[in-house]
């Protein structure tokens, strides 16, 4: 694992909302090098290589971070925060995909720098066609920087 | 049943005398007024002490007894005296004071409480007694010229004059009370007003933050459900899609039935949502034009129609004060109503107008569908009520509930009338010239 070249950051604590999310993504075939992490703490421990992730190359960066913003330990907003903090880790488009359709949660997340902001539909095939999207899109179309 | 009326507690609050029941400036005109006719002095003094009003002193009381520590120890003897008879209930009575003159004085009581006394006297009975009165000049140290002037002024009263001025103090007396009870017991019921304004407030604002609790968990609530149902309508699908081999045609149709009834549970969901937002959010208040909304309404409901041949008839409204998009959202849905309820074969007619009418203006919006039975009027505003069997009519329950909360918050109110089988006409009429919360 501490070589591989990771593509996606799935934050996510709900399971059946990982679930559905990985298999929209392995079916568009996005899903090879996509890490799951289940609260904030852990992400931030993948991203910067430290904790449970310690051993991890952290110019190993993702392509993508998909990211809930219910999160137990850490939040999402805060995971958010750091991330656009740090400028080793600006740089990583971070999507928040969430259950969220609150408008002040959307203002703190675009004051933070987010990249994109999603509402998970709760239409299952309306759901899975969004993540097959963001699949596309951040991973073939969108551009980013070279290491 | 009514309740039983309470009593009004005419108890007197902390520190108010008599000065607090009357009106003093009229009562010293007054008094001013009778000395003028009867030359002789009066005042109003309550059971402290104090002077309410008082006119013609002679300047023998004034200048020599009063201002005199030991003749005004026996003035003050001579008022406590006095006015102990009245506490005994007298009507009045006669006294002559310690420095030699004549007072009377009547009691005046206001509901059970002796709160004060009309004095009249500085008077003489008879002519004075000279000696006496040199004697009290050397007794007191005066200089006997002044005092003796001051003696030669005070009047001389015969006993029939005295009765007859007795008699009208002791019904001004009379009269003073009334109206010190009339306003003792408008006192009381101002307090009694107050006290119950400031229940009603508190109340009112427990309320409000129950209210506002209420919707902020429904608001939560709702949110989270969508989570659960995400999954039951996902993992429905991917049984649908990777295990359709191990599933017979019943089998498939069972999970198409736990998938439909997922989305509908999400609509239902968003329904709540939808309205519980009406509440929360913040309100703009311009001026709109009512017309032009309900065409820009009337458009995009036809945009979302187009195999409908739909007329829509719009009035000259009158412009209203509020929210821009909540009242579009208003016109939004009581024409979608109208169109889904009117049938679809044939030419839909829609009208809407308005007119402005004594301190509201009223618009509508009428079509000519199904209608509905007027008894079940009350229930149409009413969240998830329906007045048409389910499933006869595709769409949310919320959109009127929705609409009554938009008007409710613009201070207005909503109407409507229906005839089964000719249509139905919805009203509402915002206030004019009011602001609105």
């Amino acid at each position: 694992m501490n070589d591989n070249i990771v593509e996606i950051l799935m934050v996510e604590d709900t399971e059946a909302d990982a679930e559905l999310a990985m298999r929209a993504l392995r079916k568009r075939g996005f899903a090879n090098h996509l890490v799951w992490v289940k609260d904030g703490a852990e992400a931030l421990e993948f991203i910067f290589a430290t904790g449970a992730h310690a051993g991890r190359n952290v110019e190993n960066r993702p392509k993508v971070v998909l990211l809930d913003l219910r999160l137990p330990k850490v939040s999402g907003v805060e995971v958010l925060r750091r991330l656009k903090d740090d400028p080793r880790t600006r740089s990583i488009p971070v999507v928040v995909l969430t259950s969220s359709k609150e408008e002040v949660d959307l203002e703190e997340c675009y004051k933070l720098g987010v990249n994109s902001y999603i509402s998970k539909p709760v239409e299952f095939d309306e759901f899975a066609k969004v993540v097959g999207e963001l699949g596309l899109y951040w991973l073939l179309v969108n551009k980013l920087p070279s290491v | 049943m009514e309740a039983p009326a309470r009593p009004v507690d005419t108890r007197l609050p902390e520190g108010v005398g008599l000065a607090a029941l009357v009106d003093v400036a009229a009562l010293q005109a007054l008094m001013e007024s009778i000395h003028r006719i009867t030359g002789i002095a009066n005042a109003i003094i309550d059971v402290d002490g104090v002077v309410i009003a008082h006119a013609g002193w002679q300047s023998l009381c004034m200048k020599f007894h009063r201002a005199h520590p030991a003749a005004l120890r026996r003035c003050i003897e001579s008022d406590t005296s006095l006015a102990v008879s009245m506490t005994r209930g007298e009507r009045f009575a006669v006294y002559r004071c310690l420095n030699g003159l004549v007072d009377t004085a009547a009691p005046i009581v206001v509901d059970g409480r002796h709160l004060a006394n009309v004095f009249t006297g500085q008077f003489f009975v008879e002519p004075p007694d000279m000696d006496f009165f040199r004697h009290q000049a050397a007794e007191l140290g005066y200089d006997e010229a002044p005092y003796l002037e001051a003696v030669a002024q005070v009047p001389v009263i015969s006993e029939a004059q005295v009765e007859a001025i007795t008699a009208m103090y002791a019904q001004l007396a009379h009269m003073l009370a009334s109206a010190g009870l009339d306003r003792l017991r408008q006192m009381a019921a101002e307090r009694d007003l107050e006290a119950a304004n400031h229940g009603l407030e508190a109340r009112r604002r427990e309320l409000e933050a129950a209210n506002r609790e209420l919707e902020e968990f429904s608001y939560s609530m709702s949110h989270d459900m969508r989570t659960p149902l995400r999954a039951i309508d996902g993992f429905a699908r991917l049984l649908e899609e990777e295990h359709a081999a191990q599933l017979d045609a019943e089998g498939m149709r069972l999970l198409g039935v736990v998938r439909s009834n997922a989305v509908r549970m999400g609509c239902l969901i968003d329904d709540i949502l939808r309205f519980l937002r009406v509440a929360r959010q913040r309100m703009a208040c311009e001026e709109v034009d009512m017309a032009r909304l309900a065409r820009e309404a009337c458009d995009e409901i036809r945009t979302g129609v187009p195999e409908r041949r739909i007329r829509m008839e719009i009035g000259a409204l009158p412009p209203a004060r509020g929210d821009r998009e909540m009242l579009r959202r208003v016109f939004l849905n009581l024409l979608s109503n109208a169109v889904k309820f009117s049938p679809p074969g044939r030419e839909t007619l829609i009208e809407v107008g308005g007119e402005a009418k004594e301190g509201e203006n009223a618009y509508f919006v009428r079509d000519h569908g199904v209608g509905f039975d007027m008894k079940y009027v009350d229930k149409l505003f009413r969240v998830f009520e329906r007045v048409h069997r389910t499933g006869q009519f595709e769409g949310s329950a919320v959109g009127l509930a929705i609409v009554k909360r938009i008007v409710a918050r613009h201070g207005g109110r909503v109407w409507a009338e229906g005839k089964e089988g000719e249509g139905a006409t919805f009203h509402f009429a915002l206030p004019r010239g009011e602001s609105v919360t």
